[in-house]
């Protein structure tokens, strides 16, 4: 039987957990058991709390510990008012299925407290995050807000590359987009794609010659 | 399935898993390929998945430890350089060698050269281009 390995870090206890536990847990949280929840929760805290501290990292918001702590409860809130859990068919998709809910109810939260519209309304004196002792942001900003030339001609260049790239077949096209526009390495889009990674090599050369040939009459 | 239509949280996670039989992976693609919003998020449920594997987090601090070699060897050789004082100014030469490889090769660096190229070449452009 096929085990999956958790991690207890208040106890520092490394433990495994056979499918069918999990299977047993989940149909008995699914009829409301609140024991079985407790464990659920227990078991799956970690993994919802590393999800949401990612997606807000992604989204450049800083939030406090509690606050941090209030969208992991919204999230097992949510599953348990609407009996989620029900939608799940395959055991062996539960973590990835947790990690898209709480990414999906993380950025859906920061939409309704408007943290956003807080994030675009920030001073111009602020310095960036990434880069906190010496730029500010006007200074970065600077530079395309008068070149307005450039930044048309990239926007047109934005277009040109947007309508070449939706000719290209569709395989290939996601693989260009997974490497340039989410910065993904050949491995991961591979393990993604569950192709082996000769093959992502191949679809993004054939990908690159096939613009080469779609461009040629631009260059 | 419609392209304008993003395929259920489910089907997302079915598909990341490598269970869905290849027709519906196929469809999955397909759209994909067009919606960026379903895109970033396969790819931030990869990220954060290879991320909390434990067994992937040995190997996370394997290649954490390859991409500051240069730091931990200098941060080394400058301890050992007051261990070994007979050899104190050689270890300190390397010391010196590796910090500086390791401050070039770090990222806020190259984008610091690379903003300066640019600005390089927009200043030569326009004094080629001046009318008078």
């Amino acid at each position: 039987m096929k085990n999956q390995i958790y991690v207890d870090f208040k106890s520092m206890k490394l433990y495994t957990i056979s499918v069918m536990d999990i299977q047993t847990l989940l149909t008995e949280c699914i009829n409301r058991n609140q024991n079985a929840w407790a464990s659920f929760v227990n078991i799956h805290n970690r993994l919802i709390a590393k999800s949401v501290n990612h997606k807000l990292n992604q989204l450049g918001l800083k939030f406090t510990k509690s606050e941090r702590q209030d969208i992991v409860q919204e999230i097992f809130f949510r599953i348990w008012e609407k009996n989620r859990l029900k939608d799940i068919q395959n055991i062996s998709c539960l973590e990835n299925w947790l990690i898209i809910i709480s990414l999906n109810i993380t950025s859906n939260y920061c939409k309704e407290k408007t943290y956003r519209n807080a994030r675009n309304t920030v001073s111009l004196d602020n310095a960036i995050h990434f880069n906190r002792k010496q730029n500010t942001l006007i200074k970065t900003l600077a530079a395309d807000l008068f070149n307005t030339e450039s930044s048309l001609n990239a926007r047109e260049l934005r277009v040109i590359m947007s309508q070449a790239i939706s000719k290209l077949e569709h395989r290939q096209q996601l693989v260009l987009k997974f490497y340039f526009y989410n910065n993904k390495k050949y491995k991961e889009i591979a393990e993604i794609m569950r192709i082996p990674k000769g093959t992502v090599a191949t679809l993004i050369n054939r990908a690159q010659k096939n613009m080469k040939k779609i461009l040629r009459k631009y260059i | 399935m419609k392209n304008r239509i993003c395929p259920t949280e489910n089907l997302l996670s079915e598909y990341i898993s490598g269970v869905l039989p290849f027709k519906t992976a196929l469809l999955i693609e397909r759209h994909l390929a067009s919606c960026a919003k379903c895109r970033l998020l396969i790819s931030e449920t990869h990220s954060v998945a290879k991320q909390s594997d434990p067994l992937k987090a040995l190997s996370l601090l394997r290649a954490c430890i390859c991409r500051n070699f240069c730091l931990i060897g200098a941060v080394f050789s400058l301890g050992a350089s007051f261990i070994f004082h007979k050899y104190f100014m050689q270890f300190l030469i390397v010391t010196l060698l590796l910090g500086t490889k390791w401050i070039t090769a770090s990222k806020a660096v190259q984008t610091f050269i690379t903003i300066y190229k640019t600005q390089k070449n927009e200043n030569t452009h326009t004094k080629n281009n001046r009318p008078f």
